[in-house]
């Protein structure tokens, strides 16, 4: 076990692991177990559960722990409580006095040493917020799944590439770390957006400080098992990464970011967003007029990259984690990626369509982990 | 007939030229490149007074107060996806058409940036911060 004299001259940070909690009592006993067990000074690290007006035994697993750490604080919201997950991390963040905080969701599985291995990533003052690979657990359970653990990785691998390229890296909700100092300059978590972690992406940007994201370490967390719910996630994603750039858009084309960020955003809004939502128009202007779809090039170059991304992606996780993939493995989990990926293309277009002409509601379907 | 290495020779103090002008690049891909594991069991390299506390009254001095409430993202979509349907359809209506989308993926491929695509520019960065720290 890591004790504070193992540091040397060098003082460990003090962090914050803050998990909030909403119906999760299969899972959240044993994260908070597994948290509370880090192998990290006992003295610089406090762990931070919020029970969100759970309707199950949530509370009662929390408080049980609790009894059993003493640095386990548990937090109870009632059903007057606003802010969704937002809301409850904001209010533990007022209690809340130390350097880092590390915000997991309530299946989030890291092991022993995610502090040791993860705080050296915040090696330059304006680092605001390291945001680790998001591994799926229950990668072989089914085609879904698999299809998700290849995006994690695509999308893990991307960020780090973008952060390298002096581009914006995003915050993915589970798994991010943020300087304590600077989310509280950026006002901590906003409680009128389905997707606080983005949002809080673009706000540390805004603010001047850099994502870092990184393949290595991960966490680990439950994939969706089903088309459904992985529907209801993907269009929560796809309408809160809209809802940021429609809130912030003036301050995003100002000079507050650097000329790297704006570029890469503009490549990154067009092929995440616009391409995709561009696709029905051009698939019934090719029908319509017998043309061929304006948009097959860039398409085909996006689908081309992102087998490439992917087949990289895979092998340098390989490497990291130390396990062997041949370029064979690499080829074949790519090519089934970039089929899974097309989903995306559906999700924006009708996410976008669905934004456009129906009214504004806060709508969060929650996804079930089940342990 | 040139071969692949001597084709792209003539590019090499332009690349030279780019990196050493950006001297954050190589130190992000250095970090990126570095093995994480050889950190674990030491603290971070952070000096103290980057994670030194500060008081309450010293933040207030900036925060950023970016959000403006969520008034008028309807409206916004439904201008973003107009305007995507109008540039597309006038887009078939013209001979040039499918050129922007040749276009477009041109300024995507080049700047699909990244370890992979640009193997050199990895061991570049690499050399030049080695030799920066000698």
């Amino acid at each position: 076990m890591l004790s504070p004299e193992d540091g040397g001259d060098r003082a460990w940070p003090s962090v914050a692991l803050l998990v909030a909690a909403k119906d999760e009592e299969s899972v959240i006993g044993e994260t908070i177990e597994k948290l509370c067990q880090l192998d990290y000074p006992s003295d610089r690290y406090e762990v931070w559960a919020i029970n969100d007006n759970s309707s199950d035994n949530t509370g009662a697993v929390l408080d049980r722990l609790a009894q059993r750490y003493t640095r386990l604080r548990a937090i109870h919201r009632g059903a007057d409580a606003s802010g969704g997950k937002s809301g409850a991390l904001n209010l533990a963040l007022q209690d809340i006095q130390t350097d880092l905080v590390a915000v997991f969701d309530a299946d989030a599985r890291v092991d022993g040493d995610f502090l040791q291995r993860a705080l050296p990533l915040f090696d330059r003052p304006d680092i605001g917020a390291v945001q680790v690979r998001k591994a799926i657990v229950n990668a072989k359970a089914n085609g879904w799944t698999r299809g998700q653990a290849i995006e994690m990785m695509l999308d893990a691998y991307l960020q780090e590439q973008r952060y390298a390229l002096g581009g914006i890296g995003e915050l993915r909700g589970n798994g991010q770390l943020v300087r304590r100092d600077a989310l509280q300059r950026c006002g901590d978590f906003n409680e009128v957006t389905i997707t606080d972690d983005l949002d809080l992406s673009l706000r540390l940007h805004l603010d001047g400080w850099d994502v870092r994201c990184t393949t290595w370490p991960c966490v680990y967390e439950e994939g969706v098992t089903g088309p459904i719910a992985l529907w209801h996630q993907r269009s929560r994603w796809a309408e809160g990464g809209y809802q940021r750039y429609i809130d912030y858009w003036r301050l995003l084309t100002s000079a507050r970011l650097s000329p790297m960020k704006r570029f890469d955003m503009a490549v990154f809004i067009s092929a995440q967003y616009l391409l995709p939502t561009a696709a029905i128009p051009d698939a019934i202007g090719s029908l319509a007029f017998g043309n061929l779809p304006v948009w097959l090039p860039i398409t085909l170059m996006s689908a081309v990259l992102t087998l490439v991304w992917i087949g990289c992606g895979l092998r340098r996780v390989a490497a990291r984690t130390g396990q062997p993939l041949s370029w064979g493995q690499a080829i074949a989990q790519a090519i089934r990626g970039t089929i899974y990926m097309l989903h995306w293309i559906v999700v924006m277009a009708a996410t976008t369509t669905r934004m456009a002409f129906r009214p504004k509601r806060l709508k969060w379907v929650k996804t079930v982990h089940r342990g | 007939m040139l071969s692949k290495k001597q084709d792209i020779r003539h590019l090499e103090p332009l690349v030279e030229t780019l990196l050493a002008r950006s001297p954050g690049k190589l130190d992000r891909q250095a970090a990126l490149d570095r093995d994480i594991s050889s950190a674990a069991g030491a603290p971070p390299e952070l000096a103290p007074e980057q994670f030194a506390k500060q008081s309450p009254e010293q933040l207030p001095e900036h925060r950023l107060n970016a959000f403006s409430g969520y008034r008028g993202r309807r409206f916004k979509a439904a201008l973003l996806l107009m305007a995507i349907w109008s540039v597309t359809g006038i887009l078939h209506l013209v001979d040039w058409g499918i050129g922007v989308g040749a276009f477009g993926a041109i300024v995507l491929g080049f700047t699909a940036g990244g370890r992979s695509p640009f193997p050199s520019r990895d061991r570049r960065a690499q050399r030049q911060t080695e030799r920066a720290r000698c």
